[in-house]
């Protein structure tokens, strides 16, 4: 009997010290690594500022520039070249633009293989996980096309209506 | 419709149907599963509208809810004889409905790339999207969350950011609920009863990887949630032949096994753990393990087709093998009915377990370096206090996991005791499918962990904590 009133109260002090030490860690874990771990109470519930005052770079760099991106260009169809949709991927699902491949007859100016002529007319660039994302602002163009040349992503714009956000 | 609003009705169909087919007589407990269970239930009707494509899976999901509230309104009616404790119903539902206001007053929600991902696809969902479009993604992420969260439309906001609240506090009320019923039946006196499910409640839900899910948008903590409930009304049912927590257990288990792609393996395990040593009549086990395998082996086989045929996590072939695995518990029913109970209770466990460390050392002859960089992430992972995921609590589970094989072995927590510990060796074994695991928060088996700790927790307290019932116990066991 003795016996078994010792341990139960071995068990209760275990337990109460146990939640006493992970109540008491819970701030020092959430300040522990790079990614979003601190507990952060906000009134809005706006998904794009959440992802763009996010700590982690690839949430900010990746879905802070689509969410924007979608809600700058409401009803748009983006043409991606192959082995480019990765990229574009995660805009799959919002807002309201649709990725589809590209079919090749849109007419873009801009059809050289030299990609250092296509950085030096780039009017801007984005900042992706991958790397950046320059912008060309092609008049002659019929639509959104993100493609790939020596490596580098191009997003060409038929119009330029992309506001300040791009450095 | 408000996020709040969306949780009032998730949860009133819950209770409808708790009420009508599940623990009637214990008010507490019903409101408890209420949430989760119609959590479930829009998620299966939305699930019907995406394999079905009749219909968007919001509409879907909405039309199930509403059918669930008429239906089992008309059924309770036919079994008024049940007395039903309308005045606890309206205080716990009360305590729901301010606890989903509170939390959906504020944006708590925390992202990953994952979390986004998993946003992206629930809006696709949303706006009427098909298999077809999704088929890719579904092949690396459980169903079950991209569904949940495609109500934010519906509920009339950019996403769902008070879900992942609510299924924490869900977590919370029914782990806290269960064990208080567990000790109730042990004969545990109401004083200790409280103090021990208050704090282990505490235990579990201030373990920082849990409290941190409570507010980020994944798949874990509900897994969680329905893996422990299964777990624990099986254990409940087993141990008073209360068959009206079937239903429930059921509907946690199918849950549970949509939520992961992985995650039919574990439901599997368990319900094979679980409903073959069973007293329980076997008619309904094998009804409820029926429908558990229809709608699991139905869904992946209809994802077999649709997803690409490579694929790092879920192809057409594993696709295949899954839903084969998800029959098994049924088709296995009829050969353990055959055999006498104590037999199929006391061996089936061991010979799972051996079984899984048979295989887990075939992948280390196969694949040693690969295997041991798995191993030791999944070490430190759990056991790495400076790495701040579970702290000490799988310290404390291993303590008192050695504690427990100190106490007379009980025939319904020893099941699901040994189902936990398979669950661990498995987890280590499918490693050998993929990249290996790695030390960090992100980490799959890391995360996958926070499934098994609130059942093991909840079956440590039903062993542990009838004390005085040890002795009595070993003689019964030597009787």
């Amino acid at each position: 009997m003795r016996a078994r009133r010792v341990l139960g109260a071995a068990l209760l002090a275990g337990l109460v010290g146990l939640i006493a030490v992970q109540v008491r860690e819970l701030p020092r874990q959430q300040s522990r690594g790079s990614s979003d771990r601190r507990f952060t109470l906000r009134p809005e519930a706006d998904i794009e500022s959440l992802a763009a005052r996010s700590r982690s770079d690839t949430v900010r760099f990746r879905y802070g520039l689509w969410y924007w991106l979608a809600r700058q260009l409401p009803g748009t169809t983006i043409r991606v070249t192959h082995g480019t949709e990765p990229l574009l991927s995660p805009l799959r699902g919002v807002g309201d633009i649709q990725v589809l491949p590209w079919n090749k007859t849109t007419s873009l100016e801009l059809t050289s293989s030299s990609s250092r002529k296509l950085l030096q007319r780039a009017t801007g660039e984005f900042r992706l996980p991958e790397g950046r994302l320059h912008v060309l602002v092609d008049p002659r163009a019929d639509e959104y096309v993100l493609l790939t040349l020596g490596g580098a992503p191009y997003f060409i714009l038929p119009r330029d209506q992309l506001g300040r956000r791009r450095r | 419709m408000t996020q709040a609003g969306f949780f009032a009705l998730v949860y009133a169909a819950g209770l409808a149907f708790n009420l009508a087919w599940g623990p009637r007589r214990d008010a507490v407990l019903a409101c408890a599963l209420a949430f989760p269970c119609g959590l479930t239930f829009w998620v299966l009707g939305a699930l019907l509208g995406v394999a079905t494509g009749l219909a968007s899976a919001p509409a879907f999901g909405l039309g199930t809810l509403v059918a669930l509230v008429v239906g089992s309104a008309a059924a309770s009616l036919r079994r008024a004889c049940t007395p039903i404790s309308w005045t606890r119903v309206a205080a716990c539902s009360a305590a729901f409905v301010a606890g989903a206001v509170l939390v959906s007053q504020f944006s708590l929600a925390k992202f990953s790339p994952d979390s986004h991902q998993f946003l992206r696809i629930a809006a696709v969902f949303s706006r009427g999207g098909r298999l077809g479009e999704t088929a890719a993604f579904l092949a690396d992420r459980g169903i079950f969350t991209f569904l949940s969260y495609a109500a934010g439309e519906l509920a009339g906001v950019d996403f769902m950011f008070s879900l992942a609240p609510v299924v924490g506090l869900s977590l919370a009320a029914l782990l806290a609920v269960a064990i208080s019923r567990a000790l109730e039946r042990e004969g545990v006196d109401r004083r200790t009863r409280l103090l021990a499910s208050a704090g282990v409640t505490a235990a579990v839900m201030t373990t920082y990887v849990i409290a941190f899910h409570m507010v980020y948008i994944h798949a874990n903590l509900g897994s969680a949630l329905y893996l422990f409930g299964f777990g624990a009304l099986f254990w409940l049912a087993e141990r008073d032949g209360d068959a009206s927590l079937l239903s429930p257990a059921l509907v946690c288990l199918v849950a549970f096994s949509i939520h992961r792609v992985e995650a039919p393996v574990f439901a599997a395990l368990f319900a094979v753990l679980a409903a073959w040593p069973s007293q329980l009549p076997r008619r309904l086990l094998a009804a409820g393990l029926f429908a558990f395998g229809a709608i699991t082996a139905g869904w992946l086989l209809l994802l077999s087709a649709a997803i690409p045929s490579e694929g790092e996590f879920l192809t057409p072939g594993r696709a295949v093998l899954l839903s084969a695995m998800s029959l098994a518990p049924l088709a296995g029913l009829p050969l353990a009915a055959r055999l006498p109970r104590a037999l199929v209770a006391r061996h089936l466990p061991t010979a799972v377990l051996v079984v899984a460390s048979v295989g887990l050392a075939v992948t280390f002859a196969i694949k040693p370096h690969h295997m041991m960089t798995s191993l030791e992430a999944v070490v430190v992972n759990l056991l790495g206090v400076q790495i701040g995921l579970f702290g000490y609590a799988w310290w404390a589970a291993l303590a008192l996991g050695a504690l427990c094989l100190a106490t007379p072995p009980s025939r319904i927590a020893r099941p699901l005791l040994m189902g936990v510990a398979v669950s661990v060796i498995v987890v280590v074994l499918l490693g050998f499918f993929r990249v290996p695991y790695r030390v960090g928060p992100a980490d799959s088996a890391g995360r996958m962990f926070i499934h098994f700790l609130p059942l093991l927790y909840f079956l440590y307290a039903v062993k542990l904590v009838p004390l005085r019932r040890w002795r009595a116990s070993a003689a019964e066991e030597a009787g």
